[in-house]
């Protein structure tokens, strides 16, 4: 590597670290609740500590199965051909998010003191 | 004229290819967006060797015909989003002096993810999905590497083969 390309790696992963360190600065409490939004507004919340299976029906007309099992929620299936957000990890910690982009789909966990917060401001 | 079309067909196919390796490839460890990029190792030689305008006719080839292939509408407009801002700073990255075909790579790496994250952003109107940025910047900035390497160790072999 030439001496411009090694400044450039090394920047990069300087701000990977600094840009971790914030989202673990945020994601740090676990969620007791998540949300669930269709093109940005919120169709529904459902806490984190009863297993349920949710049917999601998002823009593009196809449904989505949300499943929260053991207090994490998962992607269980999605109608579409990318399957994107079946492969995402399970959420259970604060801020995490479960998207799926044809649906317009966005999946939020979120901690019980955060949503205080929300309730002040 | 007739040499060059035939060089770029074979691209746009090669290119079509990886597409289809990498969906073989589970690379993306629950982060939506990481993956190989083993295409761009194509779009780096093709702007080393032709240029930027024939590199964006392969890329946008690509993604038309790999979305039809594999994936659905919506996919090819995140995957243009992407190729488009990373195809631009690989371009202008190109011209960088003391700048490699690594240097491009990682740059075009690393905005390909910037560029697709923030098309989801505005789709899912939710920007608490730019949480995501740490692990695509990593798996952009690495891969990037890696694909650059590959690239110059390709290029270093048989760039004098190919019809210009």
């Amino acid at each position: 590597m030439k001496k411009k390309e090694r400044n450039l790696f090394i920047f990069l992963l300087a701000l990977v670290c600094f840009g971790y360190l914030i989202s673990a600065f945020y994601t740090k409490e676990e969620a007791g609740k998540i949300f669930i939004y269709v093109s940005g507004e919120e169709i529904g919340s459902y806490p984190l500590n009863e297993d349920r299976n949710i049917p999601i029906k998002g823009e593009a007309g196809f449904s989505n199965h949300l499943v929260i099992k053991g207090g994490k929620a998962y992607m269980e299936s999605a109608g579409c051909p990318d399957q994107i957000c079946v492969r995402e990890k399970a959420i259970w910690k604060n801020k995490e998010t479960i998207v799926c982009l044809p649906n317009k789909i966005v999946v939020e966990a979120v901690s019980e003191e955060e949503k205080e917060l929300d309730g002040v401001t | 004229m007739g040499n060059k079309v035939a060089c770029l067909g074979l691209f746009v196919t090669l290119a079509l290819i990886f597409t289809y390796v990498e969906t073989l490839i589970p690379f993306s460890f629950g982060v939506p967006g990481m993956k190989l990029g083993l295409t761009n190792i194509v779009l780096v030689l093709l702007l080393y060797w032709y240029g930027p305008k024939e590199a964006l006719f392969v890329s946008i080839l690509r993604i038309f015909l790999a979305g039809f292939l594999f994936g659905s509408f919506f996919g090819i407009l995140y995957s243009l989003s992407g190729a488009l801002l990373s195809l631009c700073i690989m371009t202008g990255a190109r011209k960088i002096q003391d700048f490699g075909m690594i240097g491009v790579s990682i740059l075009g790496g690393v905005f390909h993810n910037i560029g697709q994250l923030f098309v989801a952003m505005i789709v899912v109107s939710n920007y608490h999905i730019g949480f995501y940025l740490p692990a695509l910047l990593l798996s952009g900035t690495v891969t990037g590497w890696f694909i650059g390497f590959l690239a110059r160790q390709i290029s270093m072999r048989i760039s004098n083969k190919i019809e210009k």
